[in-house]
């Protein structure tokens, strides 16, 4: 039972590669997490840093907010069922369970007690005398768990422990992994590249591409509001139809036009959007399910038909899309073949609007907002909006002139009820959507638009409010580059370098006349300030602190670097 | 038709037997030979009548081990064995640490140290004849069995690849499993690997016992005094009228390894880690 934060966390093999690129996370005790993503985006690499499989190139790992960098597998509480189950093949089942109780030096009868009290809940007291070559795949995943049980971890990691296993068993098993997590009320973290067992079983989801975190969120939020068409694809079975066509604003209406197909994008959608412009080539996402027959709509043939029993799948040709769109419907009494003309129309309140060049949603629930404020000097303290900041942080504005300072937080940041520390702006909500466990405000800030996510309750639309920005939380630019920095200040913008790169470390060049009392630096704090990088460094023997500045530096917090 | 067809076959199989006898004949009459001769009485070789013996008596196997006044067989017996069982102990403790740890582990410098090993196997190992000499001169392990010992035990893990390729196949997420039960690394080996190798580690001792047995450069070169001579060096020094005895010396070194062999060939073959992992 422990909650798991992981914080810019990279892992880059020797070859330069990055396998896991800057992924943050935060795991709540108790929770099941899945990892899901496709072959090689870096999922299972991650398990295995929490592991401690793996090193850790960059970032911090907490478990039980203790860095567990550096620690041994053995130290930090943790069990891992692999996805070829690794059971010691020359032991029965009894001391495979019991080998790692015996490692830590428990009494064998508390041994014998634990073992069999893991064997029962898994159903496998029969097999305690087998070895594991005796036993049948789905057996052998639950020695797996059973060993991973006993000895009673913080955190269970399994590593697509279900892909060796048939059809049938992995139904099977999926369930009773379900089952296990309730029982035993610790956090467990899941990879799979199957997205049906994402979906069914987990509770937050991260769906990973290429090292990085696409998206972040409950099953059903994830389907309902896929942030990029990756995600859209990804998640859903069968998977989202994507049309490629153009936006166009005819008058006040705003409409998706591909060729002969046009729709009009409903108001309460549009209130969502954010970032489109008239003639911007999009993608419009719709899925099979959200695809009706209907006498007067858009008319095509049925190309190809699949009766699965309980639903239909017809495949259609639409405009902006070479290959066959799927539409399914659970119409029991359709008599239809191959070959016929059908009508089919969209519901409006779940297509998904696309940027073609991007990939992105123009309805994006987490994005940075830009809000102007009014900054104002005054003898030693700065005024923004009305908040003072204190003199300490007045110090790391790195220009003088303040005019046309803009606010930049994120929607996660933005609070509706008062915190200290924290600015305030009058806002008015103009739309509500209901995610699951929380809820998504889009509305305006000083005629600007803004997105904020919240778990407050009672929010209506069309009413005036005041949204709260923790200071410690927002970006200050001006004209497009940024003017507060959390590492240098006006006075001190931190020592030029440059890049001297090795094949095994990096070396920072210091200016002529500055010389380095240490000689090993690490990372503490990275930050990146318009087109500079800048680092805070603390030196490894004499803890000297030292900020740098460089055009761009590939090394990351917890990383160390060598100063000449 | 019917007739050029069974002339083809008799022709096919004639040719084919044919070979095969000619080949089998002359792998088997020499050893043959050898058994014969030494059940011969007369111990000179020209006393034979053309290539067999003329009588044939037990005399000369009872002469071998009690006629130790100039040629000592049994000292020499002893001396071989000693030399074969230590070194095929140090040898296959060698061999299996150096193999396991270049198969399981990943060191900076590994593939330097494979390649340097694969090169360097590549030279015969008389080439450094001088060069031992001197050296165990420096070590004054010259004339001592246990120089011998010393040089075949630690020259054994230059042959590390058939066991590397043995612990290839077994599965890294065992050991990493082991690792986050709570298992040290001596622990896993002793307790995981160890026991699945079983089969391994006796072909590894059989093949390090063979060598140092049958060889005779390496005993000529660092052994002076006749009672610590090893039985391939002793039967050399045997004159032309001992030629009885020195065949049924040569027989007599041949039957512990085919003992050996056959004792432990159930092992050899028993069944691996199957099952285990899903691979």
């Amino acid at each position: 039972m422990a909650k798991v934060r992981l914080e810019n966390v990279y892992k880059i093999y020797p070859n330069g590669v990055k396998a896991v690129k800057d992924f943050s996370l935060n795991i709540q005790d108790e929770e099941f997490v899945v990892f899901v993503g496709p072959s090689g985006c870096g999922k299972s690499t991650t398990l295995r840093m929490i592991a401690g499989l793996e090193d850790i190139s960059a970032g911090r790992i907490y478990i039980d907010d203790a860095v567990v960098n550096d620690l041994e597998p053995k130290d930090r509480d943790i069990s891992m069922v692999f996805q070829n189950y690794a059971l010691y093949p020359n032991m029965t089942v009894y001391d495979n369970m019991a080998y790692g109780l015996r490692c830590h030096h428990v009494k064998e009868d508390e041994i014998k007690e634990t073992v069999r009290n893991a064997a029962e809940i898994l159903g496998i007291t029969d097999y305690l005398d087998r070895k594991p070559k005796e036993l049948s795949g789905g057996q052998r995943q639950r020695v797996a768990l059973g060993r991973a049980i006993v000895r009673k971890p913080k955190v269970f990691l399994l590593d697509e422990p279900l892909s060796n296993l048939d059809a049938k068993l992995r139904v099977q098993m999926r369930s009773e992994i379900s089952k296990l997590h309730e029982r035993l009320k610790t956090t467990f973290i899941y990879v799979t590249h199957d997205q049906t067992e994402a979906m069914t079983m987990g509770s937050q989801i991260v769906v990973m591409k290429d090292g990085v975190i696409q998206q972040v969120d409950t099953p059903l939020n994830l389907y309902n509001h896929p942030v990029n068409t990756f995600v859209a694809t990804f998640l859903g079975s069968p998977q989202m139809n994507l049309l490629e066509g153009k936006l166009e604003k005819r008058g006040e209406e705003w409409h998706f036009a591909s060729g002969p197909l046009d729709i009009v994008i409903p108001e309460e959608m549009l209130l969502q959007m954010n970032g489109y412009e008239d003639g911007m080539e999009v993608y419009l996402g719709a899925r099979p399910s959200d695809i009706s027959l209907s006498e007067r709509g858009f008319k095509t043939k049925i190309e190809l038909m699949e009766q699965l029993g309980n639903e239909t799948i017809l495949y259609v040709y639409l405009p902006g899309r070479e290959e066959l769109s799927i539409v399914s419907s659970a119409d029991k009494n359709l008599r239809l073949m191959s070959g016929d003309e059908i009508g089919i129309s969209f519901d409006l309140q779940h297509i998904h609007l696309f940027d073609k060049a991007t990939g992105s949603s123009l309805v994006q629930a987490n994005v940075a907002n830009a809000i102007e404020v009014e900054a104002t000097r005054e003898e030693g303290t700065i005024r923004i909006d009305g908040f003072e900041v204190d003199g300490g942080k007045a110090a790391h504005f790195l220009e003088d002139d303040l005019r046309g300072l803009e606010l930049r937080v994120s929607s996660s940041d933005i609070s509706f009820d008062p915190l200290p520390g924290s600015i305030a702006e009058k806002a008015t909500i103009k739309k509500v959507v209901p995610f699951l466990s929380y809820d998504v405000v889009f509305g305006t800030v000083k005629g600007k638009p803004l997105v904020a996510k919240t778990a407050k309750a009672g929010l209506k639309e069309g009413e005036e409010t005041t949204i709260y920005i923790p200071f410690e939380k927002a970006e200050f630019h001006k004209a497009g580059r940024k003017v507060y920095s959390a590492l240098l200040t006006k006075e001190d913008r931190g020592v030029e370098v440059s890049i001297r790169k090795t094949r095994s470390a990096t070396i920072l060049l210091l200016p002529k006349g500055r010389k380095a009392k240490d000689k090993r630096y690490l990372v503490e704090k990275r930050e990146e300030l318009n087109d500079s990088v800048i680092l805070l460094l603390k030196g490894c023997k004499t803890g000297e602190k030292l900020v740098v500045r460089a055009a761009s530096i590939d090394v990351f917090e917890g990383q160390s670097v060598f100063a000449k | 038709m019917k007739r050029s067809k069974t002339v083809g076959k008799v022709l096919d199989y004639g040719f084919t037997y044919g070979i095969l006898l000619i080949v089998s004949f002359l792998f088997v009459f020499p050893c043959l030979w050898l058994i014969l001769a030494s059940f011969s009485k007369s111990g000179s070789i020209y006393s034979f009548n053309g290539f067999f013996p003329t009588e044939y008596s037990l005399d000369t196997f009872v002469k071998l081990f009690t006629d130790t006044q100039m040629y000592d067989f049994p000292k020499w017996f002893l001396n071989s064995l000693v030399v074969g069982i230590f070194s095929s102990l140090f040898g296959t403790i060698l061999v299996i640490l150096t193999a396991y740890v270049i198969s399981f582990f990943q060191f900076k410098s590994r593939k330097a140290m494979m390649k340097l090993t694969l090169v360097l196997g590549m030279f015969p190992s008389f080439m450094g004849m001088s060069a031992v000499y001197i050296l165990m001169t420096q070590f004054q392990m010259i004339n001592s069995i246990w120089g011998l010992v010393l040089i075949y035990a630690a020259g054994a893990p230059m042959g590390y690849l058939v066991q590397k390729g043995f612990f290839d196949t077994i599965p890294f997420s065992i050991y990493e499993a082991a690792r986050i039960d709570g298992a040290s690394n001596a622990h896993i080996f002793r307790t995981l690997i160890l026991p699945i190798s079983k089969p391994m580690i006796v072909y590894t001792a059989l093949t390090s016992f063979t060598w140092p047995w049958s060889d005779f450069i390496l005993p000529k070169l660092l052994l002076k005094e006749k009672s610590n001579y090893t039985v391939a060096v002793g039967l050399m020094t045997l004159g032309e009228t001992e030629f009885a005895r020195f065949a049924a010396g040569s027989i007599f070194i041949a039957v512990p390894i085919v003992i050996f062999y056959f004792i432990l060939q159930k092992n050899l073959v028993s069944g691996l880690t199957s099952g285990a992992s899903k691979e």
